[in-house]
């Protein structure tokens, strides 16, 4: 027992190296309250540069793995999730050091101590193998999103969006819960490997799984903005400061795909062998359920982001319309989906989080966010435009950049077992994207300036991030082969 | 050496001159200018030699490139050349050169113009010499945004909406033919390996074909979605909407290279994909197509006599033209299809040269209307005579190359569809009215008092439009070169099309 104990906290070393990062935040913020915040940031990059060389020091020696009497699973499958985690608080740190809207706030420390936190329930998601640990970890993640939405102090949009979130966010809690308990209710046990067991074994009438499903998947889907569950995202990723936003966008819903797919493919789904799986439930048809709902998620986050003004609502929609495209991997049961999902995840790591960075800049100078401010952008500053002309464009699909192939592995995985009708409305939407997307190009480069436009200026911080996503956005378009492999071995679960 | 990679080069040497633009200084026009003339320049000369050294006799792919590119899904880089893209990498490489001198006057962003410029002909050399379906596509859509730029940012006054047109269209018409790519590479098996695969040689060959994609519903699906994809390319009519609009807001040099080589990767989309893929759907939907070729012939004629603007009435006149390249493809006869792909090479050149004459026109006149002028053969003698020429090419008169295109192709499709043919003959006739009357108006009557001082053509523009008519004349005359380069590869699609 004690021997498990011992292995256990080796396994969740980066987790803890992270707990130390906010302990040491919180310490600081008492004892240096005057100081600017600059040393916030360092302890807290350094804090995560070690939680990830931990992460990779685990997958190193990694055998398949449960700690903690199996609460959590140390498998590929959370170390990539805990790779995302703290690669992307790292980005956030990066983004509040250049962010007008973060920069001269008070409180640098414990927004690393809160970003430490939002970093620990992450990848806490990822490896939960009990209902329990899942329902306290996402407690977690929101818990310190709702404070991060609400950074601003000042501003009142910043707070509205908090309030929002948190409200909205509850309720799915709560129907997640109620799903949560009819599991439990049934299978006595909150353990999915029980779960997956009792559903097999016992055939419990279809409407009470149906009813579980759908609750427990309401709470996940809160986390990825997925229909209908997605009301919250514009309001909260126009009032957040874009730092967070960009988290949320990113982050967040990485966050709530890992849940997701740890969820079905360990409580629905038995796994045959390491690369096949077998769905035991025939009498539920929960993946057309997610099938339909992924139809529906991307149809109206891209019909819906048309008319949107603001870039960063219009970002939120594209988000929820991205998160439809990434169900059509869930909506399908095999290895190539999860590793599709995953693939996606990375590429759309990469293009989101540079859309955001772009926007971030561009509000730091213009204090807009309005899409009409980005008329005749590419006239006085050439460079960011193109950037953010490569992010959108790899957002929309089109090759030569990284967001085609995100989306040909989808499509690939789901044609595999025969979903052309998802794929077909799929292609439609991204056809559908292509308008709104490309009209952020067409203000910035087919429109000349309304009145004077003052060229913008691109420190050297924010040019290496631009710089460091621009090119996976790049390359992984024309060579994925690594991200491919990487992608396979990461969907690995216990 | 130079002939293993010879296709790489044609393909990517303007994609280096591409990254040489990028990093040059932007106020440097005449530097950038010269570098772009110079690397469109070498993948021309590589297109000749690579037509001066293929075996015409050898109907089979030759230069082949072929390497694993992303082993997961087995997509290979997979270049090769026959008789019928000898043709389109020839056409590609001579407007791809000439078109950079009709883009002398551009004015403003030169530094972007011709780095998207390049970046948009390395994407039509590579449609025309992939050979793996997944690589095809990439290029096709390559197509895409640098078209955008060009003719969004160098256009005329709605550009914008020309520009978006473009996109959308093109971009739905070829997400249908991704589904179709996935499809056919999940139902498919290589012999060799057992693997799927996206290449199209393995794909051509029906028996590596899966017992799904055998039936006839899925079939004729995929057929339709990669004919949308096609003739919205082409344009086919009811989907040519998109093309008035784009040819006449492009600058001269886009015009160009969207008449004279974006329609012909419709038409060659037919031949390398669609035809061999699924002959037996492009038989059964043969008579469809000849009616579309029809349409197109006859409506594109009446719609380009009725316009007033010089280039939109070149513009429809493409959507007639094509309609021939329909029209031979649908009769599934030798001299058809020799038809077919003589009308899509004649188009690119002639039309080449109307565009490039419009260009030269609305230099000078800064207009386009064609009531607007009147006499300009007595100030502009040479001009004159040179579009005489190019009217005279597009009107298919004997002893110029058009004429040899249509008469195969009316010659290969009369024994199938007798009665489509002598109704298409009609749009010769419309042709003909149009053009010579847009010819009266312009250069004969009364001189136009305020065009005195009009500049005649100048050496530059002699020089874009001069190797153009040439080999409109030559072909004219003596078109067997072109068809001892693209007979035997035509005989084969024809086996392979079952007749």
């Amino acid at each position: 027992m004690r021997m498990d104990l011992i292995r256990s906290i080796f396994l969740i070393a980066p987790e803890l190296i992270a707990t130390l990062t906010a302990i040491i935040a919180i310490i600081g913020a008492m004892l240096m309250k005057h100081s600017k915040g600059r040393e916030a940031f360092y302890i807290g990059i350094l804090g995560m540069l070690g939680a990830i060389a931990a992460t990779i020091i685990l997958y190193e020696r990694l055998t398949l793995n449960t700690a903690f009497y199996g609460m959590i699973a140390i498998d590929p499958f959370s170390l990539f999730f805990r790779l995302i985690a703290y690669t992307s608080i790292i980005y956030v740190l990066l983004m509040a050091f250049c962010s007008r809207e973060m920069k001269d706030t008070e409180g640098k420390w414990e927004l690393v101590a809160i970003l430490s936190g939002f970093g620990i329930g992450m990848s806490m998601m990822a490896s939960s193998l009990n209902l329990l640990m899942i329902y306290l970890s996402m407690e977690l993640l929101s818990v310190m999103s709702y404070l991060l939405v609400s950074y601003s102090r000042g501003e009142r949009r910043s707070k509205e969006a908090g309030l929002k979130y948190i409200i909205y966010g509850s309720i799915a809690s709560g129907f997640m819960l109620y799903g949560m308990s009819i599991l439990f209710g049934i299978s006595h046990s909150l353990n999915l490997k029980d779960i997956l067991i009792t559903l097999i074994n016992f055939h419990y009438p279809p409407v009470t799984i149906y009813v579980a499903t759908l609750f427990v998947l309401a709470g996940f889907g809160f986390k990825i903005a997925m229909v209908p569950m997605h009301m919250w995202a514009p309001d909260v990723y126009e009032g957040a400061p874009t730092p967070v936003t960009a988290l949320l966008a990113v982050a967040s819903k990485a966050a709530g795909f890992a849940v997701i797919l740890r969820f079905f493919y360990t409580a629905y789904i038995s796994a045959v062998s390491m690369t096949q799986y077998y769905a035991d439930l025939s009498s539920v048809h929960w993946l057309l359920l997610i099938a339909i709902i992924s139809a529906f998620t991307m149809t109206i986050g891209n019909i819906v982001a048309i008319p949107q003004n603001n870039i960063k609502r219009m970002l939120a929609y594209s988000s929820i319309a991205h998160a439809g495209y990434m169900l059509i991997g869930l909506s399908i049961i095999s290895k190539d989906a999860i590793s599709a999902v995953l693939l996606y995840l990375t590429v759309y790591f990469f293009m989101n989080l540079g859309a955001f960075v772009v926007v971030m800049i561009v509000d730091n100078s213009l204090h807009s966010e309005d899409i009409d401010k980005y008329s005749g952008l590419s006239q006085v500053s050439p460079g960011l435009s193109a950037a953010m002309t490569i992010f959108l464009f790899s957002l929309t699909g089109i090759p030569p950049f990284a967001g085609f192939i995100g989306k040909v592995v989808i499509f690939i995985a789901a044609i595999d077992k025969g979903l052309y009708w998802l794929v077909i409305i799929a292609v439609l939407n991204t056809v559908v994207s292509l308008y709104y997307y490309a009209r952020v190009v067409k203000k910035m480069y087919l429109e000349t300036p309304s009145g004077n436009i003052q060229p913008i200026k691109v420190g050297i911080l924010p040019a290496l991030i631009i710089i460091s996503l621009l090119v996976p956005t790049i390359l992984f378009g024309i060579w994925w082969a690594p991200l491919q492999s990487f992608a396979h071995f990461a969907s690995f679960m216990y | 050496m130079l002939s293993h990679y010879l296709l790489s080069w044609i393909v990517f040497t303007p994609m280096i001159g591409f990254v040489v633009v990028l990093l040059m200084p932007r106020d440097k026009v005449s530097w950038i200018r010269w570098t772009t003339v110079v690397f469109t320049f070498i993948p021309m000369v590589l297109s000749f030699y690579m037509y001066g050294t293929m075996n015409f006799a050898d109907g089979n792919f030759q230069f082949v490139e072929k390497y694993s590119w992303i082993t997961a899904f087995n997509i290979q880089y997979f270049l090769g050349v026959d008789g019928i893209s000898a043709s389109m990498i020839v056409l590609t490489g001579l407007l791809g050169f000439l078109s950079v001198f009709a883009s002398w006057n551009i004015n403003k962003a030169h530094k972007a113009y011709f780095a998207l410029y390049l970046l948009l002909v390395t994407a039509m050399f590579g449609v025309f010499l992939s050979l793996d379906f997944f690589l095809f596509y990439i290029f096709w859509e390559l197509m895409l945004f640098p078209m955008y730029f060009l003719i969004g940012i160098w256009g005329g006054p709605r550009r914008e909406y020309a520009a978006i047109k473009f996109f959308l269209y093109t971009l739905a018409g070829s997400v249908f033919m991704l589904v179709v790519i996935l499809a056919l590479y999940f139902n498919s098996t290589d012999p060799v390996t057992g693997r799927h695969t996206f290449d199209l040689v393995t794909l051509m060959n029906q028996a590596n074909q899966g017992p799904f994609i055998k039936q006839f519903g899925v079939r004729l699906a995929m057929y339709i979605a990669l004919f949308i994809g096609f003739a919205i390319k082409v344009p086919v009519f009811p989907f040519h909407t998109w093309l008035p609009d784009a040819h006449v807001e492009a600058p001269t040099a886009i015009s160009v290279i969207l008449a004279g080589v974006l329609l012909k990767m419709g038409a060659y989309g037919f031949m390398r994909i669609s035809y061999p893929l699924l002959p037996d759907m492009a038989n059964y939907t043969a008579f469809a197509m000849a009616i579309l070729g029809l349409i197109n012939i006859v409506y594109g004629a009446l719609v380009a006599m009725a316009q007033t603007d010089f280039k939109k009435m070149i513009a429809y006149s493409s959507v007639s033209h094509m309609g021939f390249v329909l029209l031979g493809l649908s009769s599934m006869t030798y001299i058809g299809f020799n038809g077919a792909l003589m009308q899509m090479f004649n188009h690119g050149i002639i039309t080449g040269m109307l565009f490039l004459l419009v260009g030269v026109i609305y230099d000078r006149a800064h207009h386009r209307d064609l009531n607007g002028f009147g006499g300009i053969a007595a100030y502009m003698p040479i001009y004159a005579g040179i579009t005489s020429l190019a009217f005279m090419g597009s009107l298919g008169l004997p002893g110029l190359s058009g004429f040899v295109g249509e008469i195969l192709v009316f010659l290969g499709t009369f024994k199938v569809y007798p009665v489509i043919v002598i109704i298409s003959a009609t749009g010769v006739i419309f042709t003909a009215g149009y053009f010579l009357w847009a010819y009266q108006r312009v250069f004969f009557g009364p001189a136009n008092e305020k065009y005195k001082g009009i500049a005649e053509i100048n050496g530059r523009e002699l020089f874009t439009l001069v190797p153009l008519g040439l080999i409109a004349l030559f072909l004219g005359v003596y078109p067997v070169p072109f068809f001892n380069l693209v007979s035997v590869s035509l005989s084969k699609l024809l086996m392979m099309v079952g007749h």
